[in-house]
């Protein structure tokens, strides 16, 4: 019964969209005034991005300050190409030199619309790349390849993926070994509130081949719950506020084109996020957090981090 | 010498002619069940009577029109695209089958596609109201509200009576958080249709 309505919803839905369009003025002559802008087959996305995190209760870290940029082309709703670069570093306490670190990555995607399933399905791979001076290896030349297949209903009230990502380290300096890094991450998405809310469930399944190196852990689950409300942007007023929340531990985890390539074990986390309209195809995300860690041997410590996005689309 | 005229000739006439006739009689009817399946919304069996029409007609631009348009009602997009693509084939001039392949592509979300092939009809039709309404659903669906505030008020001012044009106007305005500006919008719904909900709410919320 319930299906069946859906069904006549949908139709209705559909005879709508048309009967809107029936009437037809075909008023065909050439006036002046009032040009439409061209509709370019690519939207192209830049987003530079800061961050800075501050350690509290940690023994030798002090502060981290990164900074990046990425460019996302998408061509129609078929397919996309997205680049990003970034750069990071990492001051100890009582100790003159820095851990800095590059970031590269590159993902590719692809959007499939068969009948049967009523929604959209991406294929997705990133590949991502960390290179800095750790004079162990152990957090140095890092490669990750990350498939994923994703869908999300026409309604944009149900969203499913499944990720998978391997990550290969650099060989230990200090006799430790080698170490590569396999991540499942099952996510699943719920849209409610005619659009105005969106909650997202997300799994971190992590395996490292290598425990010595992984502070003993031979698998670690955490999961990552995250909320976004959409406002009716006026002023000050946000056009979205996002709150997450991330429990359970993980470690090497890779999320989205980040890679957590310190030892430590991640714990838990809050986040508090927002964004507003800065012009048309301009918004500014803000986001503010902590994120609790425990480096071995009893030694837990948390991080504060501020974090600015600057998205333009054109 | 008078010739006499062979009665083969003369009965191979009639049976072609009693043939076509009997076969445009069944045409015919396929396009009467077509339009009675589509009355009582049975699409997939009003496409199915097209699909007897092409089997007899491969090339008749109307029943690929036709049966686009009852693929795409009923959810069938990749078929109604191809159909409304065989459809411009045969006729690349029609904007109908231009138009008509909007209505699939926003079913499957494809926004900045359809508003692509929307332009395609505005370029040759300046004013082609259809394809204006198409393109100011896909500038919603992509949130380029500045965009849609401007088009609406351009198309408002060719359309004066039309309420459809101000209510995408009023949404332009309200998600821009221009409230006094979507309010006007609003109460201009309401003078044509005094009892549309949306304008409506948005004032009673908004006094």
């Amino acid at each position: 019964m319930g299906q069946s309505r859906m069904k006549i919803l949908g139709r209705s839905t559909r005879l709508m969209v048309a009967l809107l369009s029936v009437i037809s003025f075909q008023l065909a002559y050439a006036e002046e005034g009032g040009d439409l802008p061209e509709i370019s087959a690519w939207k192209i996305t830049t987003s530079p991005q800061v961050l800075y995190s501050s350690f509290s209760g940690a023994t030798t870290r002090e502060s981290l300050l990164g900074a990046g940029v990425s460019l996302d082309a998408q061509h129609l709703e078929r397919w996309g190409l997205s680049l990003g670069v970034a750069g990071s570093q990492l001051s100890y306490k009582a100790a003159s030199n820095k851990l800095n670190q590059t970031e590269g990555n590159l993902s590719g995607r692809v959007h499939l619309t068969p009948d049967f399933l009523s929604g959209q399905l991406t294929l997705r791979t990133d590949i991502l790349r960390a290179d800095n001076n750790d004079s162990t290896n152990e957090t140095n030349n890092v490669n990750v390849i990350a498939p994923q297949i994703s869908y999300l209903n026409y309604g944009n009230t149900f969203y499913v993926d499944l990720g998978y990502a391997r990550s290969r380290y650099g060989d230990s300096n200090a006799g430790n070994g080698s170490l590569t890094v396999a991540q499942w991450t099952p996510t699943i998405g719920f849209g409610f509130n005619e659009g105005g809310d969106w909650l997202q469930l997300r799994a971190y399944n992590i395996s490292p081949s290598n425990p010595v190196r992984a502070q003993s852990q031979s698998r670690t689950n955490a999961g990552e719950l995250k909320w976004t409300h959409y406002f009716y942007a006026d002023g000050l007023t946000p056009e979205q506020v996002q709150v997450g929340a991330l429990f359970g531990k993980r470690i090497y985890a890779v999320e989205g084109t980040n890679i957590y390539n310190l030892t430590d074990i991640q714990q838990g986390g809050t986040s508090l996020g927002a964004q507003w309209p800065i012009a048309q195809d301009s918004h500014l995300f803000i986001q503010a957090g902590q994120n609790r860690y425990d480096a071995g041997a009893g030694a837990s410590y948390s991080g504060n981090y501020a974090y600015f996005s600057l998205i333009n689309q054109w | 010498m008078k010739t006499r005229k062979s009665p083969i000739k003369l009965f191979a006439l009639i049976a072609l002619f009693a043939s076509s006739v009997v076969s445009a009689q069944g045409v015919n009817k396929n396009w009467q069940e077509s339009y009675a399946q589509e009355a009582s919304g049975n699409y997939a069996k009003a496409a199915a009577a097209i699909d007897l029409v092409l089997q007899a007609s491969p090339s008749n631009e109307f029943a690929y029109l036709r049966r686009g348009w009852l693929n795409y009602m009923q959810a069938r997009y990749n078929d109604a695209l191809r159909d409304y693509d065989q459809a411009l084939r045969l006729n690349p001039k029609s904007q109908e089958a231009q138009l008509g392949r909007t209505l699939p592509l926003m079913g499957q979300q494809r926004w900045r596609e359809a508003a692509v092939e929307a332009n395609k009809v505005i370029a040759s039709s300046r004013w082609d109201y259809t394809a204006h309404l198409r393109l100011m659903v896909c500038e919603e669906a992509e949130k380029k509200w500045e965009e849609l505030a401007r088009h609406a008020t351009e198309l408002s001012v060719r359309y004066p009576s039309d309420a459809t044009v101000l209510v995408y106007l009023a949404r332009a305005e309200a998600w821009q958080g221009r409230i006094d500006q979507a309010k006007e919008a609003y109460a201009k719904v309401l003078e044509r249709m005094p009892s549309h909900i949306e304008a409506l709410a948005y004032l009673n919320r908004n006094p």
